[in-house]
C-alpha cells in the first residue's frame, strides 16, 4: 500500500521540495519522534518555505523491489514536473530500499538517511552530497546500565518482535550479549506473541527486569503499535521495565536506560543535513553523523515502586516526575493560608483580650459602685449617729436646763422667756433628730427590719395621704445589717416612687422568707407604666437594682399602664457558719 | 408615803444631768447607768420602783434590757424615754411590757407625770402618740380561719410560681397545663380569698408563707 501526502499550496510559489520516505508510516513509533523533530527544526531554521512530502513504504508487510515498484511509479508521477530537491529516508527499511532504487526515480537528488543505526547505513551506496544522521544503539550498554541500577538482577526478559529487521537485532543481540553469559541470563521473547509475552512478564521471578526494545511485528505476525503494546505489558509486569526511549517514560517504564541517543536530536541533525543539501553545502564526501549519547532518564515513581536506590543511577541521570516538596508546589497557597490564619488568630486574640479587659473594667466599675453605695451608707450612718447620739441629746439637755435655770427670776415674763428658749431648743433637737433619721434609720437597729418598715410606711401614709398596709411577720432570724438595710432602702425607694409618680390610694407591703432569703413585695393601685416605654431610666430603679446586685439578689418590677406596679425584691440571707 | 425610787438608764450624760434636775425634786434617784447591761445589773441590785430607760443604748438596748429584767422581776415598771416619735417604738415598748413611753422632747412636761403614773400602776404614753398606738393595737387581726387551707395544692403551686416572677404562659408550661387553666386558678384564688388581682395574691402568698422559707 502506498500513501502520498500533498501539502496545500505547494505549487503556487514553487518552494523547495523535500520527499520524506517513511519505512512504516508517519505516526509509527519511535520514528515519529524523529520525524516530528525533523519537521519542526526544518521549518524553524530554513529561510524559505519548504514543502515536505510524505511517502510510506509498507515495510511491515513485505519487502523486495517488485512489491515496492508501484511506490516508485507513484513517486515518479508525483514529481514529473521537477524532482524533489532532497530525499530523506526514515527508518532502516527505507534506508535499505531507497539507495538501491534511487536511480529509477531521482538519480540526481541528494539523499539524507536518518532513523537508523549506523550499522544499517550502506556506505557504498552514498554519493557526493549525500548525508546520514544515524545512531549507535549499544544493547550491551543498556544491559550494563540495568545491572548497575539493579545489581541483584539475575534475569532480563528482552521484548523483541519477529520481523526481518527485528531478527537482525536478535542476531546482533545474541552476539553482543555473549559477555553477560556468567552474569545474567537473557531471556529472548521474540518467539512469543504479545499475549504470550504478557503472560511471561507477569510471572517473572524475583530479581528480573524487562527490556523493551523493538516490537514491530510479534511472533504471531501481528503488527504492534509500540505504545499500546508497552502499556499492555507494563500493566501486568512483575518486574521493572526498561525502555530505549525517554518518550515512553510515563507509560510505566522505570527508565530509558542509557547509553542512548536523543531522537529529538537525531531529527534536528537530519533537518540540518537537509538544509545543507538544499544549499549544496554538503561536502563531496558523504558524511555519516552519529548522534551523541544522552544522559539516562528515569521515572521517580517507578524507582520508588521497585525500591531502586537513587544513588545507584549513573551520574548525570535525569529524574522525572519527582513530586516537588509540598512547599515548592503550594508555596503561594501555604503562605496565603498561613497569613490568613495568623491574621485571624491575631484578631481572635485581640478580641479575647479586649473582652477580658472590658469584663475587668466592668467588674471594677461594679465593685466601685458597690463600694460607693457602702461608703455612702457608712457615711450617712456615722453622721446620723453623731447627730442623734450627741447633738440632739445635748439640745434636749440644754432645753431642760433652760427651763429650770436655778435661782433665776420667777416673774411670768422670765418664765415665758425661759420656756421659749427651751421650746426652741427642743424643736431644734427634733428637727435634727428627723434629719438624722432621714440619713439613717436608727429604728433598723433598735427594733429590727419589720418595725423599721412599719415606721416608714406610717410616715409615708401620713405625708402622702395613702393607705399603706403592711403585712410582715416578725423575722425571728437575726438579719445581717446589709441585708436589712438593702430591703429597707428598696422599700423606701419604692414608697418614694409611689408617692411621687403613681397617684395611688392604696399601697401594700409584704415581707416574708423565701428560698433562704428575704422577699419584699411593694405594690400600688396607681397609674403604673409600660415597662418597655419608660423613656428615661428611673434613677430609683437603677439604685434598687444596684443594691440588689451587690447582695446577689433578684429584683422584679412588674407594671402595666393603669394596672399599678408591683416590685418584688429578694435578697439571700448569708448562712453564718455555725 | 415614801418617795418613789427611780433608776435612770441613759447613755448621754448631759441629758442625764438635765433629767436629774427634773426628777430629784419629787423622786428618789437611786442610780444612773449608761448602758443596757448596767441597767439589768442595777435593777437586780437596787430593786428600783421605776426605771426610766432610753431605747438606743450600747450593749443591750432598752427593750432588750427590759426583757432581761422581766426574767427575774416580771412586774418591773419601765418607762421608755426616747428621741423617737415613731409609734412603732411606742408599740414595741408596750408590747415588751413597758408602762410608759415618753419622747425626750416632751420630757419637761411629761416625764414626771409618767413616773407618777407608773408608781401608781398606770400606763402613760406621750399623748401625741397615744391615739396611734391604740389604733395599731386594735388593728391586730383575729384570724378566724386559715385562708391558706381554702386553697388547693395546684392553686398554691400557681401562686408560688407567680411570686417567682413567671408569666401565666410560663406557669402553664411548667405545670403542664394551659395558660387558660392558670388564669382560671388565679381567678378562683382571687374569688376565694377576697383579694384583688395579682399583686394582692402575691402579698397574700408572702404573708402566709406560701412562698416557703
Amino acid at each position: 500500500m502506498v500513501v502520498l501526502y500533498a501539502p496545500f499550496g505547494a505549487t503556487a510559489v514553487k518552494p523547495k521540495q523535500v520527499l520524506l520516505l517513511h519505512s512504516f508510516g508517519r505516526e509509527f513509533a519511535p520514528y515519529n519522534v524523529i520525524a516530528a523533530a525533523f519537521r519542526s527544526e526544518l521549518a524553524k531554521d530554513s529561510g524559505e518555505p519548504i514543502a515536505v512530502y510524505d511517502a510510506t513504504m509498507d515495510a511491515g508487510q513485505a519487502s523486495g523491489s517488485d512489491v515496492q515498484e508501484p511506490l516508485l511509479e507513484l513517486l515518479r508521477r508525483r514529481f514529473s514536473d521537477s524532482p524533489p530537491d532532497v530525499v530523506v529516508t526514515m527508518g532502516p527499511p527505507a534506508a535499505a530500499f531507497y539507495p538501491q532504487n534511487r536511480d529509477k526515480v531521482f538519480p540526481a537528488t541528494p539523499l539524507v538517511i536518518t532513523g537508523v543505526d549506523e550499522r544499517f547505513v550502506l556506505k557504498s551506496a552514498l554519493r557526493a552530497g549525500d548525508a546520514a544522521v544515524a545512531s549507535h544503539q549499544s544493547l550491551p550498554g543498556v544491559v550494563d546500565n540495568i545491572l548497575r541500577v539493579l545489581p541483584d538482577t539475575q534475569r532480563i526478559a528482552l521484548v523483541l518482535g519477529n520481523s526481518p529487521l527485528e531478527r537482525f537485532w536478535a542476531g546482533e543481540g545474541h552476539r553482543q550479549f555473549a559477555r553477560f553469559a556468567n552474569r545474567v541470563s537473557i531471556e529472548w521473547l521474540n518467539e512469543l506473541s504479545l499475549e504470550q509475552m504478557r503472560q511471561r512478564v507477569a510471572t517473572l521471578p524475583a530479581h528480573s527486569a524487562v527490556l523493551y526494545t523493538i516490537l514491530l511485528t510479534d511472533a504471531a505476525g501481528v503488527p504492534q503499535e509500540r505504545g499500546a503494546a508497552l502499556a499492555r505489558l507494563s500493566e501486568v509486569s512483575a518486574a521493572p521495565i526498561f525502555s530505549l526511549y525517554e518518550r515512553e517514560l510515563p507509560q510505566g517504564v522505570v527508565g530509558s536506560s542509557g547509553p542512548l541517543h536523543s531522537q529529538q536530536r537525531e531529527g534536528a541533525l537530519a533537518a540540518a543535513a537537509v538544509l545543507r543539501a538544499l544549499s549544496r553545502e554538503n561536502p563531496a564526501d558523504p558524511t555519516i553523523q552519529i548522534v551523541d549519547y544522552e544522559a539516562s532518564v528515569y521515572d521517580w515513581r517507578e524507582l520508588k515502586r521497585w525500591g531502586i536506590d537513587l544513588a545507584r543511577l549513573p551520574t548525570g541521570s535525569e529524574i522525572r516526575f519527582q513530586p516537588r516538596p509540598l512547599w515548592d508546589e503550594h508555596r503561594t497557597f501555604i503562605i496565603t493560608a498561613l497569613a490568613i490564619f495568623l491574621l485571624q488568630a491575631a484578631l481572635l486574640i485581640a478580641l479575647v483580650w479586649q473582652r477580658i479587659r472590658r469584663r475587668r473594667a466592668e467588674e471594677e466599675a461594679l465593685a466601685l459602685s458597690g463600694r460607693l453605695i457602702t461608703a455612702h451608707e457608712d457615711e450617712r450612718r456615722w453622721l446620723a449617729r453623731e447627730l442623734h447620739d450627741d447633738i440632739t441629746q445635748r439640745l434636749v439637755g440644754a432645753a431642760i436646763d433652760a427651763a429650770n435655770l436655778p435661782g433665776s427670776d420667777q416673774s411670768p415674763r422670765a418664765i415665758d422667756a425661759r420656756r421659749s428658749v427651751s421650746n426652741t431648743l427642743m424643736q431644734l433637737s427634733e428637727d435634727i433628730h428627723d434629719l438624722s433619721y432621714q440619713l439613717h434609720p436608727s429604728v433598723l437597729h433598735d427594733l429590727g427590719l419589720v418595725e423599721a418598715l412599719r415606721a416608714e410606711c406610717e410616715r409615708v401614709a401620713r405625708s402622702e395621704a395613702m393607705r399603706v398596709d403592711v403585712a410582715a411577720d416578725d423575722i425571728s432570724q437575726s438579719l445581717p445589717r446589709e441585708v436589712a438595710l438593702c430591703i429597707y432602702r428598696i422599700a423606701q425607694e419604692a414608697l418614694r416612687n409611689i408617692g411621687r409618680h403613681a397617684k395611688a390610694s392604696i399601697v401594700q407591703l409584704s415581707l416574708g422568707l423565701k428560698d433562704g432569703g428575704l422577699l419584699l413585695a411593694v405594690s400600688d393601685n396607681g397609674s403604673g407604666f409600660e415597662p418597655g416605654l419608660q423613656i428615661r431610666p428611673s434613677l430609683g430603679h437603677a439604685s434598687m437594682r444596684e443594691r440588689i446586685r451587690l447582695l446577689d439578689g433578684k429584683l422584679d418590677i412588674r407594671s402595666s399602664l393603669g394596672g399599678g406596679t408591683i416590685i418584688l425584691a429578694w435578697v439571700p440571707i448569708p448562712q453564718v457558719a455555725a | 408615803m415614801s418617795r418613789v425610787r427611780v433608776l435612770l438608764a441613759d447613755d448621754h450624760r448631759i441629758l442625764a444631768e438635765g433629767l436629774r434636775s427634773l426628777l430629784v425634786p419629787e423622786f428618789d434617784l437611786i442610780g444612773v447607768v449608761e448602758d443596757g447591761r448596767a441597767m439589768v445589773e442595777a435593777a437586780k441590785a437596787l430593786k428600783p420602783d421605776v426605771i426610766i430607760a432610753d431605747i438606743s443604748m450600747p450593749q443591750l438596748n432598752g427593750i432588750e434590757a427590759l426583757e432581761e429584767v422581766r426574767k427575774f422581776n416580771p412586774n418591773v415598771r419601765v418607762i421608755f424615754l426616747t428621741m423617737h416619735r415613731d409609734v412603732v417604738y411606742a408599740r414595741r415598748a408596750l408590747e415588751a411590757g413597758a408602762v410608759g413611753f415618753v419622747v425626750k422632747h416632751a420630757a419637761l412636761d411629761e416625764l414626771v407625770l409618767a413616773v407618777r403614773a407608773a408608781a401608781q400602776g398606770r400606763i402613760f404614753v406621750t399623748p401625741a402618740l397615744a391615739g396611734e398606738v391604740l389604733r395599731g393595737m386594735k388593728h391586730d387581726p383575729l384570724e378566724t380561719a386559715d385562708p391558706v387551707a381554702s386553697l388547693t395544692l395546684r392553686q398554691r403551686e400557681v401562686l408560688r410560681l407567680l411570686v417567682d416572677g413567671l408569666t401565666t404562659k410560663e406557669i402553664g408550661s411548667k405545670l403542664h397545663i394551659s395558660a387558660r387553666t392558670v388564669e382560671d386558678h388565679k381567678y378562683r384564688m382571687v374569688e376565694c380569698l377576697g383579694v384583688k388581682g395579682n399583686a394582692e395574691l402575691i402579698h397574700f402568698a408572702i404573708k402566709h408563707g406560701i412562698v416557703g422559707p
